[in-house]
């Protein structure tokens, strides 16, 4: 039992105002005798290696080590993994929220922090370890079975915990797991699919699915999991383009661009998910799509010529020989001395049978560098 | 025979035997033995005096005792262990048989062996044989002996007959007893089931009366109130007539009278029509609904279409009443197929709370519901599950569940249906309108109703009402007097469907009126009903509420039948029969140059009940265009001769030219890029379909080009409806308007917060100061280094920290840099640092006021 007047709290924050604030807030509240303070997660695990604490208050986003994975790593232990962790962050951001969810976190507190809400948070967590569900106490039980092995009663245990709580989608899909470990694949699927249409937020689940479809080769399948998982999370961005790549191969092209499309769209990390994409199109012999987010990336960062001779070239590929020159002209009037951009547009000139063009941009090169072979040639082809 | 009688006539047998044995020994002289057959014959005489049937087991003792001693008296008198008497010993136990008790049964024998033991043991001592020479020697009295013997076998065998006999009559008289009680049985049962039907029948009249007269109630203007009591008066008979229908249902399976009604039926419009009740209920439980044919299913099909209906119903309202979260689905797939059989598979799938091993057994059994429990929680009758399994394998099927406990059950059913005959459908273009016919209307209320009405106004009919069949009947005997005969006798029924069957009956007995069409338009309809009006001689049976066109449709129909003469066995037209033959007028045609691509494309499209034409470039296609009337055409778009823009530019020219409808084309190309759709789009083509075509979106494209108003599947097929270009949009970046709309320094937040703890707020802001010139720090050297990470976690912690502080305008500066970060938009960094810094300096200048 936590006595919630001598409780021992672990506050883990960077900022030291943050600290501060929780301490008078709990001071004033009369919450809690022990304090302890970390200043990222790093540190925090370092302090809760050698003492043990009735309650951790985790910010979010910290430098070294951020809550997320720091909660990761209390879970993962043996030790620490029943202590509950309130998790501090800046706004209900849906991402991080679907993302906490998924390493159970017992609260979360949103910035900035009030008395009432501190008060009224820590409450109910103590409430909820001292005086817990039954449904959390057959999970428990089923967590050690499963730990000595014992698949068939870790089962069981679950599924009276079900009947307690018959639509909870962490159970539902314990559940499911249990069965894949004894080999019923079917069963087991049957579970995450009802986890997964039970709770709409579920995110773990579906990765789970999505997995599984990929070991059955259902790739269309696992493809339209993924989709749903890109809306709720960016986190699985990685392994849903590469998803997405697998389906390009395997032909579900329209499948595969929504993947790329949406993974993009929601990304934290646009510009290299989009570079990404437009690579793995182009090795899949996919223009068109690339194109398109060439030219966007093109229209949101003008400067980055990289990008727009190689829009130039895949233009060129799909045969829009006007807008492929365009492209070239412009990396020319911008970058000095871009040898290739002013080669392709020799080229383009001289298969457009504009010679005089043509060896103007060749001088061009021929001026920075006398020896290069493709101008040379094509001087000489003139 | 009694038990004393049995004993009495031993008694008298051994006393005869005593007489003539007293006799035989007064005759030698040998005095002593005849005392002792004097003595023994008394007591058996007085044993036959006081034998009574409360007095017979102790009657039965003595006559053993008396046996037993007379004849060890008399073996030790004469002869010991060699005297004749000693046989007489064996009979012993067959007088035991007498008694009940089977002590005594055994007891008796055991002492005459014993007597018998004993005489062996001491036949070495010279008995004392009194008249042994004498005795031995007289051959009468060996005979008389022998003679008893014989007699004695004799009743053994007669009293072992009789023992039989006894049980015998005891096991007929014990059948007849069961006989007779199964015959009460039976007759109870016939009783209870002629009581339930007959039950089910008067409440189903009265029942129908009240649901056809709150269908006239609803018709009427009422006010939001009124309306909504009315609703629920409605509901509540619709359901209380559904237990009784299920009552009856059941009682009529138990007596073997239901019989089914075979008629063709398509099954895309009849699954349409069938989930659209159970998916409004799913949804209004926030569960997710979907159905789905598999493109290999046949869709015209033969079979009992009313009472496939039911079942699915039931399986469909079960799995939505056991699912509190999640989805219900309903899959038709093909499991096997000949050539005039398919059998096809219905599965409902739930996430429901799931069966558990044990009750599955009992599941379909009648009244029967998992668990007690259940019924009180869910309600219901528990005759659902129990009727489906009777119905299905009436049909010739199976019924059977997969469940697993707490996830969800899979209930399905396979049926064997046969596959309607090829046919072809005539166009209704040659129909007579129904303007310019004579119709006579009936209903049996004193007035029609007012969506019958109104309906009929918004067709232009003109009519003629009667008020009763006779009047009608009257009617149309003058008008077929005059010459001038009614087309079309339209019957409402909207509390009662007496009168117009009495009329049906009546009409039809004379052949005068065989032009003339008969429709039943009816409120109170019920599963048979539509066999019972086809029985009368009824044209078309349609239930309330029907659409106009449906209804315009259905006249037209009767119109057409009833000129064209008559047919027999042509079956009643209903809704489904119209809707179908809608269906299966369009036709499509198929433009494709390669043969194996148009036959598979036909054998697709025929397959889901529609008609199909061919032709093998576009120059045909243009040609048959001119010459008929198509409702969709599939065309290619790479072909010799015509390709298949060519044509579609044709056949839109001709379209104008000759103000005919738009129909719909759907391109089928090799090229899935977004250039050749436009360039599809840019033809006048409405969709277009990339090969190889997938059975599943050529189905659905020709649904919904063919304005069926809804894809073939119930399912929503968003991901369809994604065009690639659309979906990427850029969230902007939140830019820092300052001034317009935010506050620098909520104060009073803050002291709200901190409950108005000067203190605290003192140290809170003292950190914050020590806190944010340092992150400001971090983001400027983060951006000379370009390091965009760096920027977005700094932004993001002096954005925590302005919050606290309910610094509102520095906390939006912040998660705009943030927000610049996050999408690696650098060149404007150093502008919206630059923000940042002249918040910060806002933010001192405010707090020091």
């Amino acid at each position: 039992m936590i006595n919630i007047e001598t409780m021992s709290i672990l506050i883990v924050d960077d900022m030291k105002s943050m600290r501060l604030t929780i301490r008078q807030m709990l001071k004033n509240l009369g919450i809690a005798k022990t304090l302890k303070f970390a200043d990222n997660g790093k540190t925090g695990l370092e302090i809760l290696a050698h003492s043990k604490f009735d309650l951790a208050i985790v910010d979010w986003n910290m430098p070294v080590m951020n809550g997320v994975e720091m909660l990761e790593r209390i879970r993962a232990s043996k030790r620490l993994r029943d202590m509950p962790v309130i998790m501090v962050t800046a706004e209900s951001e849906r991402d991080i929220v679907a993302e906490v969810a998924e390493i159970e976190v017992n609260a979360y507190l949103l910035k900035p922090l009030t008395l009432a809400s501190l008060d009224e948070k820590i409450r109910s967590v103590v409430e909820k370890v001292n005086n817990p569900e039954p449904a959390t106490l057959h999970r428990l039980k089923a967590r050690d079975f499963e730990e000595e092995g014992d698949y068939e009663s870790a089962i069981e245990q679950i599924r009276i915990a079900l009947s307690y709580r018959p639509n909870a989608s962490r159970l539902l899909r314990q559940m499911g797991l249990l069965h894949f470990k004894i080999g019923k694949e079917k069963i087991g699927e049957k579970c995450l699919l009802k986890a997964a249409s039970v709770n709409k937020q579920d995110i773990l689940t579906r990765v789970y699915l999505a997995e599984y479809y990929i070991g059955k080769k259902k790739l269309e399948s696992a493809g339209r999991y993924f989709l749903e998982i890109l809306t709720l999370s960016s986190r699985h961005n990685d392994r849903a383009i590469e998803l997405g790549e697998k389906l390009l191969i395997k032909g579900s092209r329209r499948l595969a661009l929504n993947i790329f499309s949406r993974a993009i769209t929601l990304s934290k990390k646009q510009n290299t998910h989009r570079e990404k994409v437009i690579d793995i199109c182009l090795a899949h012999e996919e223009l068109e799509y690339p194109l398109m987010l060439m030219d966007q990336s093109i229209k949101e960062n003008p400067s980055n010529y990289d990008i727009v001779y190689k829009a130039g070239l895949v233009h060129l590929e799909a045969g829009n020989i006007k807008q492929a020159l365009n492209y070239f002209i412009e990396v020319d009037r911008h970058v000095r001395g871009h040898i290739d951009a002013k080669l392709q547009i020799a080229a383009i000139y001289y298969r457009a049978k504009k010679v005089l063009k043509a060896d103007d941009y060749l001088r061009q090169i021929l001026r920075i560098d006398p020896e290069n072979k493709k101008a040379l040639a094509l001087r000489r082809a003139l | 025979m009694s038990d004393s009688s049995i004993l009495k006539s031993f008694l008298s047998l051994f006393s005869g035997f005593l007489i003539v044995q007293a006799g035989l020994f007064a005759w030698i002289h040998a005095w002593p033995l005849v005392i002792l057959n004097v003595f023994a014959l008394v007591i058996n005489i007085l044993l036959l005096v006081f034998c009574r049937e409360n007095t017979a087991v102790a009657c039965r003792h003595a006559f053993n005792l008396c046996f037993l001693s007379y004849y060890a008296v008399l073996g030790f008198r004469t002869g010991g262990f060699f005297s004749i008497a000693m046989v007489m010993l064996f009979f012993v136990p067959v007088f035991a048989s007498m008694f009940q008790d089977l002590r005594f049964r055994i007891f008796y024998p055991v002492l005459a062996g014993l007597i018998f033991m004993g005489f062996y043991a001491g036949q070495r001592i010279a008995p004392n044989i009194l008249t042994a020479d004498r005795i031995i020697n007289i051959s009468l009295y060996r005979f008389s002996n022998l003679f008893l013997i014989l007699v004695f076998f004799a009743a053994v065998i007669w009293v072992f007959a009789q023992d039989r006999l006894k049980t015998q009559r005891l096991v007929e008289t014990s059948q007849n007893e069961c006989r007779r009680m199964a015959q009460d049985a039976e007759k109870a049962l016939k009783i209870k089931d002629e009581f339930l039907a007959n039950m089910s029948h008067e409440i189903r009249n009265p029942m129908n009366g009240i649901i056809g007269m709150m269908h006239v109630l609803l018709d009427t203007d009422l006010d939001e109130e009124q309306k909504s009591y009315a609703d629920v008066v409605y509901n509540s008979a619709r359901a209380l007539l559904t237990i009784v229908n299920d009552i009856l249902d059941l009682s009529k399976i138990e007596a073997g009278k239901l019989e089914l009604d075979i008629r063709d039926f398509d099954l895309e419009i009849a699954v349409r029509d069938m989930v659209s009740l159970p998916a409004v209920l799913a949804r209004q439980k926030g569960l997710d609904f979907s159905w789905h044919i598999d493109s290999e299913v046949p869709c015209r099909l033969q079979g009992d279409i009313g009472r496939i209906r039911q079942v699915v119903n039931n399986l469909l309202g079960n799995a939505v009443k056991f699912t509190e979260a999640g989805q219900v689905s309903l899959t038709i797939s093909l499991e096997s197929e000949t050539e005039d059989l398919a059998s096809v598979c219905f599965s409902v799938e739930d996430t429901g709370i799931g069966i558990s091993d044990d009750k599955k057994d009992v599941l379909f059994n009648s009244f029967t519901q998992a668990d007690t429990s259940i019924t009180r929680k869910y309600g219901g009758t528990g005759l659902g599950l129990a009727i489906s399994k009777f119905l299905v394998e009436k049909m010739g099927g199976k019924i059977g569940l997969d469940s697993i406990e707490m996830i969800g059950s899979t209930f399905f059913f396979t049926l064997p249906l046969k596959k309607q005959p090829e046919r072809v459908f005539s166009p209704g273009s040659d129909n007579p309108e129904p303007g310019d016919c004579r119709i006579l209307v009936i209903s049996d209320d004193s007035s029609i109703g007012v969506s019958f009405e109104k309906n009929l106004g918004e067709l232009d009919i003109v009519y003629e009402q009667a008020m009763d069949e006779t009047e009608a009947f009257e009617m149309l005997k003058w008008a077929s007097d005059e010459n001038r005969p009614y087309h079309l006798v339209i019957a409402e029924a909207k509390e009662n469907d007496e009168i117009a069957w009495k009329l049906g009956k009546i009409i039809r007995e004379h052949t005068r009126f065989d032009t003339t069409g008969l429709i039943l338009l009816t409120s109170v309809g019920q599963k048979g009903d539509a066999k019972r009006f086809e029985n009368a001689g009824f044209d078309a049976f349609l239930s309330k509420p029907v659409q106009k066109s449906l209804f315009h449709d259905c006249i037209r129909q009767v119109l057409a039948r009833r000129a064209r003469g008559i047919e027999d066995n042509l079956s009643i037209i209903t809704k489904y029969s119209i809707m179908e033959a809608q269906k299966h007028s369009w036709r499509v045609l198929i433009v494709e140059d390669m043969a194996t691509n148009r036959l598979t494309a036909q054998a697709l499209i025929a397959r889901m009940g529609y008609q199909t034409d061919m032709a093998e470039n576009g120059l045909k296609a243009v040609e048959k265009y001119k010459n008929n009337h198509y409702d969709l055409i599939l065309m290619d778009c790479q072909m010799p001769e015509m390709d298949g823009f060519e044509a579609t530019r044709k056949i839109r020219d001709l379209e104008k030219a000759e103000k005919r409808g738009h129909v719909p084309i759907i391109a089928m190309t090799g090229n899935a890029f977004e250039s050749d759709r436009q360039k599809c789009f840019d033809n006048g083509m409405d969709d277009f379909i990339a090969k190889p075509v997938e059975p599943d979106v050529l189905m659905r494209k020709i649904s919904s080009n063919l304005n069926t108003g809804e894809n073939c599947s119930g399912e929503t097929d968003s991901d369809q409806h994604i065009v690639m270009p659309d979906i990427i949009e850029h969230p902007e970046p939140a830019r820092p308007d300052s001034g317009s709309s935010c506050v620098v320094f909520d104060k009073a937040q803050l002291y709200e917060r901190f409950g108005n703890d000067d203190q605290l707020i003192r140290i809170v802001m003292d950190s914050f100061f020590q806190d944010a010139p340092e992150l400001l720090d971090n983001i400027k050297t983060a951006i000379e280094n370009n390091d965009a990470e760096s920027v977005r976690s700094n932004a993001h912690a002096l954005k925590g920290c302005a919050a606290n502080v309910n610094a509102q305008c520095l906390k939006k500066a912040a998660r705009a840099l943030e927000d610049h970060a996050k999408q690696m938009n650098s060149q404007n960094f150093a502008s919206a640092f630059e923000t940042l810094a002249r918040e910060y300096e806002i933010f001192i200048r405010e707090t020091d006021s």
